[in-house]
C-alpha cells in the first residue's frame, strides 16, 4: 500500500514575507506538528520577537506583527492555506540577556496545501432502492 | 425520579466539582509535560533540566502550572538576540497537540 505524499507550503517564509517591513522582527518557526492522519494539515509553531532600542516602540511593533498573524487567513497565498491562526503567548515583555527592550509571542499556526482541481473525488451516487 | 422528572441535586452550586473530577487528570498531564520539557533541555550542568515543577495553579483545581526557576531558563526557551531559542517547553506543548 502507498500513500499519497503532501507536499506541504513553506509557512515560515510566508510569515516573514507579511512581517519583514517591520524593523527589529525576527520570526522563527520551532515545532510543527501533524494534525491528522493524511497529514493534510500541519500546525506550525512561530515565535516572533520585536526589538527596538526603548520599550514603547518594541511594543508597538510586536502589537503590529500580532495584527498581521491573526489576520494571516485573509493574505493570498498560492502556495496554501492557513486554516487557523491562534496566539499561544504574549506578545509579553522579554528583554534580551544585555537589557535590549524586547516583546516576544508566539502563535499556533495551521496549514494545508492548495486544492488542486480535480484532487477531490466526489463519491458515487448511491443508487435508488426504488430501481432494485 | 418522580413521575418521570428527574431532579439532580449537586452539593456545590459555584462549579468547582467538575474542576475536582477533573483535577488528577489536568495535574498527571502537566507532569507528562513537564517530563517532556526536560527531556527536550539541552544539558550543559543539568541544571534547568533537573529544574522543571508542577505546582497547583491559581485558586482553580482544574489548573497545574509547569515551572522552571533555573534563572536562565527564559533565555533557553526564547533565545536571545545572540542564541537561538532552543523552546523546551514549547516543543513539548507541541508535541502534545499533534496525532
Amino acid at each position: 500500500m502507498t500513500a499519497p505524499v503532501v507536499v506541504q507550503p513553506d509557512i515560515e517564509a510566508h510569515v516573514w514575507a507579511q512581517v519583514k517591513h517591520l524593523p527589529g522582527v525576527t520570526a522563527f518557526t520551532f515545532a510543527a506538528t501533524q494534525q491528522d492522519r493524511a497529514g493534510w494539515i500541519m500546525a506550525h509553531f512561530v515565535q516572533i520577537d520585536a526589538r527596538a532600542k526603548r520599550r514603547a516602540p518594541a511594543r508597538a511593533t510586536a502589537e503590529q506583527a500580532r495584527q498581521i498573524m491573526t489576520g494571516l487567513g485573509d493574505v493570498p497565498w498560492a502556495e496554501g492555506v492557513v486554516c487557523y491562526v491562534q496566539p499561544t503567548e504574549g506578545p509579553f515583555w522579554l528583554p534580551d540577556e544585555d537589557g535590549q527592550p524586547r516583546y516576544t509571542a508566539r502563535y499556533e499556526v495551521r496549514v494545508h496545501p492548495p486544492r488542486q482541481p480535480g484532487a477531490i473525488t466526489p463519491a458515487p451516487v448511491a443508487a435508488s432502492p426504488e430501481g432494485t | 425520579m418522580n413521575g418521570g422528572r428527574v431532579t439532580f441535586t449537586t452539593t456545590r452550586q459555584d462549579g468547582r466539582n467538575a474542576r475536582l473530577c477533573v483535577q488528577p487528570d489536568i495535574r498527571e498531564a502537566a507532569q507528562q509535560l513537564a517530563s517532556r520539557a526536560a527531556a527536550n533541555t539541552p544539558r550543559a550542568t543539568g541544571r534547568m533540566a533537573a529544574s522543571w515543577r508542577t505546582a497547583p495553579g491559581y485558586s482553580d483545581p482544574a489548573t497545574t502550572v509547569v515551572t522552571n526557576d533555573a534563572p536562565y531558563a527564559r533565555f533557553v526557551e526564547y533565545g536571545t538576540r545572540r542564541r537561538r531559542a532552543h523552546a523546551p517547553l514549547g516543543r513539548a506543548v507541541a508535541a502534545g497537540s499533534g496525532t
